[in-house]
Parts: structure tokens; sequence; C-alpha cells
């Protein structure tokens, strides 16, 4: 399901994770900072998307050209058939080893999607559970700011999930022997 | 995925057209009720639907052991069967009256594979659906916060309903209709070649 650069090491996919994930941390401390403490209106705060969806491109998963390949059979079937003569007004040709998904891989995207939703249910659970609560207690003056966080890092988890999963538990791939035949010196 | 047995224990979702019956019926009734409530008890009990939209979802099995589609995770189904405590699943039905199912074993490959392409389907939809709120909410960023939270609370409902159900509305909605077994083959006749 990763893309193939061979510098792009277990380790380093773990580092880039958990920077992924402390950067929407600290994001959602200063939202709750600037909501609870500034009296900031939560959709102030709507340059924040922008900045999400942009470390959510970097992940990959959703458009070709990050380290893990496109979810979806329809993306890298258009990009298999993208014409041989292209104008190269910024956009590289993607080789077909890194659009083509074999059963393995939807096999693992389609199960790695279970695991991100099993988790999100929880998570919504949680998030729905606190937002009734807080309706039941005649909505308490907290209530704009657990909503606004929640959405938040929800909004984060569900768009990069799966791809933190994928990041996070992938393997790295073993070297491939060197071409030897048996038998014949070298 | 589908389990043999019956919806509230009583509906039969054994055909094709029933299950899609059901799954219809299931958003229709949810969005009756929800349009009753604001129009009769106003936004103020609106809430309540919340807990309702995760318990009716959990009717529809997946996500508990009571509905039509089986149990998604291995560990609820060993929880269920006691395996999870170290009880042996045969000698605890021993002592149950409830008739051990004969799809209560684990699940094979393609029970894997269709449930995790349920998955797949609902978390896509559900993705593009999320972008499209939150792009939509961004357009009017000069709402102030008591409105905010009154919008995430009146969106939350048809969230939770879409959210909590949808892949086993989808396995619902795709399972093929099983053909019937074969004759016994004591009652097949049988043709010999006379040479």
């Amino acid at each position: 399901m990763l893309s193939d650069n061979p510098k792009l090491t277990r380790r380093k996919r773990r580092r880039m994770i958990l920077a992924c994930y402390s950067a929407a941390f600290l994001l959602a401390t200063v939202a709750v900072y600037l909501l609870h403490f500034r009296h900031v209106s939560v959709f102030r705060l709507g340059g924040y998307f922008p900045l999400l969806l942009s470390f959510i491109i970097v992940l990959g998963g959703l458009r070709l050209g990050g380290p893990v390949r496109p979810f979806s059979r329809r993306i890298g079937a258009a990009a298999a058939n993208q014409p041989l003569i292209q104008l190269r007004l910024g956009s590289r040709k993607h080789p077909p080893d890194e659009t083509f998904l074999d059963e393995r891989d939807i096999a693992i995207g389609d199960h790695v999607h279970c695991l991100a939703m099993s988790i999100l249910r929880c998570a919504t659970f949680l998030f729905v559970l606190a937002l009734w609560a807080s309706a039941v207690f005649h909505h308490p003056a907290w209530l704009p700011v657990v909503a606004g966080i929640g959405s938040f890092l929800l909004f984060v988890a569900a768009m990069s999930l799966p791809q933190g999963i994928i990041l996070r538990a992938e393997p790295d791939p073993v070297p491939e022997p060197s071409a030897q035949i048996a038998g014949v010196p070298q | 995925m589908k389990s043999p047995r019956k919806f509230l224990g009583f509906i039969s979702i054994e055909t094709r057209r029933r299950r899609r019956t059901l799954v219809i019926g299931y958003y229709a009734l949810f969005l009756v009720i929800m349009v009753l409530q604001l129009l009769f008890s106003g936004p103020a009990k609106y809430d309540r639907l919340l807990p309702i939209a995760y318990l009716a979802a959990a009717m529809l099995g997946g996500l508990t052991v009571d509905g039509p589609v089986r149990v998604f995770t291995q560990w609820q189904r060993n929880m269920k069967d006691g395996s999870a405590y170290g009880i042996d699943p045969v000698r605890l039905r021993r002592f149950s009256s409830i008739p051990p199912r004969p799809s209560g074993s684990a699940y094979d490959e393609r029970d894997i594979a269709t449930r995790d392409r349920a998955h797949y389907l609902a978390y896509s939809t559900l993705r593009w659906a999320m972008i499209i709120l939150v792009l939509g909410m961004m357009v009017n960023m000069d709402w102030p916060s008591a409105r905010v939270a009154q919008i995430l609370l009146f969106l939350s409902v048809p969230f939770a309903v879409v959210f909590f159900s949808l892949p086993q509305a989808i396995l619902l909605w795709c399972e093929p209709d099983l053909d019937p077994d074969p004759e016994d083959p004591g009652t097949q006749s049988v043709f010999k070649a006379i040479p």
C-alpha cells in the first residue's frame, strides 16, 4: 500500500505520524485557549482547515504523490490511462506500479478502513454522549468549546486515520536478494 | 455476513427485497421521527434522539450480537460466547436455552472481505460528507458560538444515525439471496448409463 520510496523507513513513517498528530493536538490546544480565554468565535479559526487539509494531502491515500498510494481504484485507473504526451505543467507522470492496486493492497486498504471506522465509532460515541450530556445539563458555557474542538479532532481523525494506520503498521519491504545464479561464479 | 435471524425478533429478512425494505424503512423512520420531534417538541428535546440513534443502529447488528448483521469484531464474539473469560463455548451452550447459531463461528475470508469492503464504502462516503459539511460551515464564519453549538447539535443526530448504521445498511442492501441447497442425494433420481 506504500509508494516505492526506499528512504521512507518504518521509523521515519512513525515519526511523521507522530509529528502530524502532535501538530493537530497543538492546534487544538491553541484553539481551546483562544476560544475559552480569548473568547474568539469557533469559526474565526477557519484558517485551521486549509492547514489540516495540507497535512492530510501530505499523507497521501486520497491523492497520488503521497507516501500512501490512493485507496480509490478510480484514481489509479485515471492515472494509468493518462496520455503518453503531457504538457508537464507541474504534474508528474506516475509510474504504473504506483497507481495499480493488487488484491493484497485492496484487502489492506479495506481492512484499515474497517479498523479506522471502529476507532472512530468509539470516539464518535463518546463525543455524542458528551454532547447529549451537556445538552441535558442545560447547555453549559463550555459546550461550544467542547463541540468545536471535538469536531476539529474528529475531522482530523476521519481524514487521516487510515493513512496513519498504514504508515505506522506497514513493515519495511525486504530487500530482494541480489540477482545471482546458483553455481555461477561471480 | 448476514445472520439468518429476524429483525426485532419477528420481521423476517430472508430475502433481498425485505432487507432493502428494512434499510429504506430504517432511514425513513428516523427522518420522520426527526421532523416530528422538531415540529411538536421543538429543538429543546431534540438531543434525546442521540442515544436512540446508537441503540437503533445496534438493533441492526454489527455492533451487538442481537441483529440481522453478524457482530463485526472477534473480541465481541469472544465476549458473547465466554471464550474471552476462559469459558468453553460448548459448555456454556449446554446451560443456555438459546440454540447455537450456525453462523456464530469465526469469519471466513469472504466474510472478512465483505465486512471490510462495506466499511471502506461507508468511510469514503462519510469522509466526503464531512468535508462538504466543514467547507459549508466555513462559509459562515461569523456565527456566534451559541448558534454554532445549536447547529452542531442539530447535525449530530443525522450524522450519528448514518455513521453508526451505514456499514450494516450496506451489508444488508448488497447481500445477495442464497441459492437453495441442492436436494438430498437420497431423494434425487439416478439415471444409469446402460452400455
